[in-house]
């Protein structure tokens, strides 16, 4: 059972997917974390 | 000059690209795709993933099939077919580790004369963009269409 204890999930080592749309996510999530700190100017 | 490219095939609303990476040793199943990401913008992620034996799609691989540049320039020869579709939109794009986000500055430094007849790029780092500056670290890039072609004229 988990618990708040349990540690956070390691990074995974390898790039390896099961289906396009996990690796789009993972993709994504990655992509998010960089352009989220833009000003929404820089995107516009 | 165009750089040689590989053929490939692309869905017909032009997010999804396969072709084959050839060598010597194996070939390998590439995909290109360009998904929305959740901004109130129109923007994109491009993502280049080998499609491995047993079916997974990875990003982190190293195939040392000794075509990177043709690899690169298939990837790059897939923008106008997605700009034709959204020519507002942008493409955001990183490497998987940071030695391959400086191996795309490489490749962005070579193609750039020529690119930036058609397309706007910008370099991103630490929350700021700028417009790309060759030999500068950049933690991704964002691309979009410097004017609004007509189809016929960005599709080759």
């Amino acid at each position: 059972m988990k618990t708040a204890m349990q540690p956070p999930p390691k990074p995974r080592k390898s790039g390896k997917y099961p289906t396009l749309e996990a690796a789009s996510k993972a993709k994504a999530e990655k992509a998010l974390a960089i352009l989220k700190h833009l000003d929404p100017k820089e995107l516009a | 000059m165009q750089q040689p490219a590989y053929l490939f095939r692309r869905s017909d609303d032009a997010l999804l690209f396969e072709f084959e990476s050839v060598s010597i040793q194996r070939n390998i199943r590439k995909v290109v795709e360009y998904a929305r990401l959740a901004l109130p913008e129109e923007v994109f992620n491009l993502g280049l993933f080998d499609v491995t034996d047993a079916g997974d799609y990875d990003d982190l691989s190293v195939s040392n099939n000794q075509d990177f540049e043709k690899i690169m320039a298939t990837v790059i020869q897939t923008l106008p077919f997605f700009f034709a579709k959204r020519p507002k939109a942008q493409v955001f794009f990183s490497g998987s580790t940071a030695s391959r986000t400086r191996l795309y500055r490489i490749v962005l430094t070579k193609v750039l004369p020529e690119a930036a007849k058609t397309y706007i790029v910008r370099g991103v780092k630490a929350g700021r963009t700028e417009p790309f500056v060759p030999g500068r670290n950049y933690d991704g890039f964002l691309i979009r269409l410097k004017q609004q072609p007509t189809f016929s004229k960005l599709v080759p």
